[in-house]
């Protein structure tokens, strides 16, 4: 096998400096980037709660949330979740904290399979549900999630992001 | 990307394995590692850069510690080792770590730093892990440095063992990056590891997870001592055929490219000790803690003190290895306390006790150990282990408690002769009984594949339990 000569041997120590370097800056983009909010929860949900008007919408525990997320609340660092009152009501309102963000793809699959399983019921019969259900908001921001269901979605949407 | 889904299944895989052989054989592994950097990007793009790195720097850091060897320039070697063992350590403990160490600083300081929760890279303690074994190996001379950058970016990002192992020492395949052999047996022996790991973790860890969820989503402090008991034997079978599926379809993915991986699974749930347990739970793991810290800290051959030591140091690490949070270090500790008790205290004693018992007595202990790992903080894993002995509990047996173990009755059933040896080995005699009994096997597996593909078209994202470490 043929010998590493000298200077290829500097080019290496070189080469691993600048790799290091470039480690560096991708790290330091990540802490810059990652758009990651340090805001208590209580402060989120009191925003995007006082922007909304929740007459039909009362809190859930966390049974509901796996009962229709098929998620684990304990998985997460805080979930809030408010339900329509009646079985007509399609509004609705979920507020997610992550514990990083390698978790955000599992409560968007579930949220889109739960709009998906809400209009199958409503399909045919329920026009206006049907049509909240299809201008939801699903936003994603760094460690927070939002979803509603509601005649004020933007609003709700606006004092979320506003929160952060 | 999971191996559990319909896209990997239909769509990834049959793009890869047709490519793999069609292409000639200087290019398989190039066809390797771009399939196995697409796989990786899938989930978490970003993270894709931190894979590339770790490729080429410990690529140039073998090559620079064999150079240095070859000149002898002992000390240049040694600084290109400690660099190279120390970044690789400063990634994993940046990414995984940071955020811990932030959070119990903060605790005790009268100030608070800030600190970003950033996405743990998938699988970083997987590949991390062999790089390391790849530049001590150098370092050691245990094996020669690889010179072309496509086997070794092809051994540290191969997609079947990415995310969640087994751990594959580069000692292993070392002559497998090179020449090896994919026939026509292999890949169908491949292909039934495969089928078999998919069964375990989409028809038996992901339904009894399902019970394990629904206990867990009551509390502790809202079940009776049988619920919380059926809740920790749910769980100890869902991370079982879980990890244990992941491990047999790596190893059958591995088989379809011609490489041979080792075991991760040797039926743990019949052992008869902690000790033995631990030989048959996660073996690649154990290997590389025995080889890569064990030994070089005197392993055995040492004075007593200092082997209590060692086993103190390599499960307090072993536990750490699973996560950043006190409920991993005291489950690592827990099992280490628990094998230097069997290893000094109750040798004799164990050796003195019918096999029964010492089974039911390593079950208990083992289902005792999954809380610590299951519970999202130490403080709610005390309290379900108190719930599962009645402190807290809301009585011995409830309705819940009936009503779950009537619907998972079966289940229960089915797991345990699929934990145990013996209704493989049944099975597998079925190959020998001539034509029939091969077209039952087949049948099996095709009957397998379609009821694993009927649950992942109806099942919402899943991911693998041990995705998160």
């Amino acid at each position: 096998m043929k010998k590493i000569d000298f200077k290829f041997s500097q080019w290496i120590f070189y080469v691993k400096y600048v790799l290091l370097v470039f480690l560096l800056f991708f790290i330091v983009s990540l802490l810059w980037g990652g758009k990651i909010s340090s805001t208590d929860m209580a402060t989120v949900d009191k925003a995007v709660v006082s922007s909304l008007n929740m007459e039909k919408l009362s809190e859930a525990d966390h049974r509901m949330f796996k009962r229709l997320y098929g998620l684990n609340a304990n998985d997460f660092a805080d979930v809030r979740l408010y339900v329509g009152e009646s079985n007509m009501d399609v509004e609705e309102l979920l507020i997610v904290k992550l514990k990083d963000t390698s978790q955000s793809e599992s409560i968007q699959s579930a949220v889109t399979a739960r709009v998906e399983k809400q209009l199958k019921s409503f399909e045919g019969y329920g026009p206006e549900q049907c049509k909240l259900l299809e201008d939801h908001i699903l936003d994603v921001q760094g460690n927070y999630i939002l979803f509603v269901v509601h005649g004020d979605a933007v609003s709700a949407d606006g004092a979320f992001k506003k929160s952060l | 990307m999971i191996f559990s889904s319909v896209f990997f299944i239909f769509v990834f895989l049959p793009v890869v394995l047709l490519a793999y052989f069609l292409v000639p054989k200087k290019f398989k592994n190039v066809v390797i590692l771009i399939a196995s950097l697409i796989f990786y990007a899938w989930g978490e793009p970003i993270y894709i850069v931190l894979m590339v790195f770790s490729i080429l720097f410990n690529y140039l850091s073998g090559l620079e510690i064999d150079d240095c060897k070859e000149r002898g320039d002992v000390l240049k070697g040694k600084i290109a080792f400690w660099m190279a063992v120390g970044v690789n350590l400063g990634i994993l403990g940046f990414f995984k770590y940071a955020g811990f160490v932030v959070e119990n600083l903060n605790r005790i300081l009268p100030f608070d730093i800030s600190m970003p929760a950033l996405a743990l890279p998938i699988g970083i303690s997987f590949y991390t892990f062999q790089t390391l074994s790849y530049i001590i190996d150098v370092y050691k001379g245990n094996v020669k440095v690889q010179k072309n950058v496509i086997n070794f970016g092809t051994y540290i990002s191969m997609f079947p063992q990415l995310i969640a192992g087994p751990i594959v020492r580069y000692a292993d395949v070392e002559g497998q990056l090179v020449e090896r052999k994919a026939t026509l047996t292999k890949f169908g022996e491949g292909t039934a590891w495969f089928l078999r790991g998919l069964a375990k973790k989409v028809l038996l860890a992901n339904n009894i997870g399902m019970l394990f969820d629904a206990v867990q989503a009551m509390g502790a402090g809202n079940i009776s001592m049988l619920t919380a008991w059926l809740g920790c034997a749910a769980y100890t079978f869902q991370i079982y055929f879980d990890f244990s599926g992941y491990s047999d379809m790596a190893i059958g993915l591995g088989k379809m490219f011609g490489f041979t991986f080792m075991k991760n699974f040797d039926y743990p749930y019949t052992s008869s000790s902690i000790t033995e347990f631990w030989r048959r739970w996660h073996i690649s793991l154990g290997t590389w803690f025995r080889e890569y810290v064990y030994i070089p800290l005197g392993g055995n051959r040492v004075s007593i003190k200092r082997n209590i030591l060692n086993i103190c140091i390599v499960w307090m690490l072993t536990g750490l290895w699973h996560g950043a949070a006190w409920n991993f270090i005291f489950w690592g500790v827990y099992y280490g306390a628990l094998l230097l008790l069997e290893k000094f205290v109750l040798k004799d004693v164990l050796a003195k006790t019918p096999g029964t018992v010492k089974h039911i007595y390593t079950m208990i202990l083992v289902m005792i150990g999954w809380v610590f790992f299951f519970s999202p903080t130490l403080g709610s894993a005390f309290q379900y282990v108190g719930a599962m002995f009645g402190i807290g509990a809301t009585g011995i047996i409830d309705r819940t408690a009936v009503y779950y173990l009537s619907n998972y009755f079966i289940l229960f059933l089915l797991m345990i002769l699929c934990s145990v040896p013996y209704t493989y080995k049944r099975f597998r005699r079925l190959a020998v009984r001539g034509n029939v009994g091969r077209v039952v096997m087949l049948a099996v597996y095709v009957v397998l594949f379609i009821l694993s593909t009927a649950y992942l078209v109806n099942a919402t994202y899943n991911p693998f339990l041990y995705f998160r470490f």
